[in-house]
């Protein structure tokens, strides 16, 4: 299990995780649900190491290589859609871009730079990164910010194929408004309502 | 249909070029008609009478190359030192506040100044060489500094989180987010590099230079030859800054290349 004990952190004095415990499973789909300002992004942040919390502690995920599908998709403008993916592919990665392009429904879009992509299949290459970076980690991690955020309900369905798909010690943590989407998978979903 | 009118626009954009300077020649072939002393004012015709005699001696090209080799030495070695001052000037921040000083110092300070002092201290061949790495080195690194602090921060922690290696960052992240801050240090170094270098040959004198070529024109009130020389360092000047665009331009485009990517 993965224990999140007493997390806290602030920014510029404004506290946006007080004291925030959580277990998460080893494996499987998480969702963390809650209104804006609750610190979903922030805690996933934390779980990513990208930040380091103000005290507190994140046990469990050591060791573990991690995906971050970021809120903003943050891709390099300057390299075409497949050039992103495979940057994030680890050295040896044996699938190729243009089959994990087909499955999220972008076979056509692989040679296309990101500003002549849609916001949806701009969401859809930054998934598809996370992904690529995790092949061949039997036990990876993938953290996921709003990743429905631009999708129409056939896209998203692809998205959540995947993520059905990935090897069965993979954890899923996604934040995400949009929980009709996640219909068909069988998640574990935690409220992030009360206030802080 | 796209190359069509890609070409077209090109095209027009060389006919507007040779317009405007037809035009410009004209009005000084006007001006120095009207003027009617060569010793104040050369027309342009017999400039390019002259220059066609210069271009046939091999001293002309002698001092050509010379003069091309040492300024542009210069002006390389500002954009190497140049840029890695800024990547350590922007990585630690005492090595900030050691260099910038010095840096504006150079900045700030007349050419001439620095001249006449290296002119103690420096063969004169090399004057040229030393005048325009002063000259563009703060340009350089004043440049890339501005633009190291402009990475994109959130691609950046992509790159972390994505354990992009410096390799990776570098080539796909810090050289294209440099390249526009690079391109335009070249853009200006280049000529500044040349003007500096050129002002450094006419008060160091070395053998085979256009300086001393224009000195030599200025001492023998030689007006056609003046006008020659600096119309060739004005031609040299934009033939490298051109160069270095086009330089650009494919380093930019061979960075866009991802071995294997689209498989």
């Amino acid at each position: 299990m993965i224990q999140v004990e007493n997390l806290q952190k602030s920014y510029d004095g404004r506290r946006v995780l007080d004291r925030f415990s959580l277990t998460l499973p080893d494996s499987g789909v998480v969702c963390l649900a809650g209104a804006s300002g609750r610190g979903k992004t922030t805690l996933l942040r934390l779980l990513s190491g990208l930040e380091q919390p103000d005290s507190g502690s994140v046990e469990g995920l050591a060791g573990r290589k991690m995906a971050f599908v970021f809120q903003e998709d943050r891709l390099l403008p300057w390299v075409t859609a497949a050039q992103n993916i495979r940057l994030a592919q680890p050295p040896g990665a044996k699938r190729p871009v243009q089959d994990l392009l087909a499955l999220a429904g972008l076979d056509l879009e692989g040679k296309k730079y990101p500003d002549q992509l849609s916001g949806g299949q701009r969401r859809r290459v930054a998934f598809l990164r996370g992904i690529a970076f995790l092949e061949g980690a039997a036990d990876g991690v993938l953290l996921l910010d709003e990743p429905f955020n631009g999708l129409d309900a056939d896209a998203s369905e692809k998205i959540c194929r995947m993520i059905r798909d990935l090897p069965p010690q993979t954890l899923t943590v996604l934040v995400s408004h949009q929980l009709a989407p996640l219909n068909g998978l069988e998640a574990s979903f935690f409220s992030m309502e009360e206030p802080v | 249909m796209k190359d069509f009118t890609t070409q077209n626009r090109i095209g027009t954009k060389i006919v507007r070029g040779i317009a405007v300077a037809s035009i410009w020649l004209l009005l000084w072939q006007v001006a120095a008609q009207a003027v009617g002393q060569e010793l104040l004012l050369v027309s342009p015709l017999t400039m390019l009478r002259q220059l066609a005699q210069l271009v046939r001696q091999p001293v002309f090209w002698q001092a050509v190359f010379s003069s091309c080799g040492r300024i542009m030495a210069g002006v390389l070695l500002a954009l190497a030192v140049g840029t890695v001052l800024a990547a350590l000037m922007s990585r630690f921040a005492f090595l900030y506040a050691f260099f910038r000083p010095a840096l504006q110092v150079i900045k700030a300070t007349p050419i001439a100044s620095f001249i006449i002092l290296a002119l103690v201290w420096i063969k004169s061949g090399a004057l040229g060489t030393f005048a325009a790495f002063l000259m563009v080195l703060p340009m350089v690194w004043a440049n890339l500094y501005e633009g190291i602090a402009a990475v994109d921060q959130s691609l950046l922690e992509m790159a972390k989180a994505y354990r992009f290696s410096f390799g990776k960052k570098l080539r796909y992240l810090y050289l294209p987010s440099l390249l526009p801050y690079f391109a335009a240090a070249c853009g200006t170094g280049i000529g500044v590099g040349w003007k500096a270098g050129i002002a450094a040959e006419v008060l160091g004198l070395p053998q085979n230079s256009i300086g001393k070529a224009l000195y030599h024109s200025k001492i023998y009130l030689e007006m056609p030859d003046l006008f020659c020389w600096t119309a060739v360092v004005i031609l040299l000047s934009l033939l490298f800054e051109k160069l270095a665009a086009f330089l650009l331009r494919a380093v930019t485009k061979r960075l866009a290349a991802v071995k294997g990517a689209g498989k």
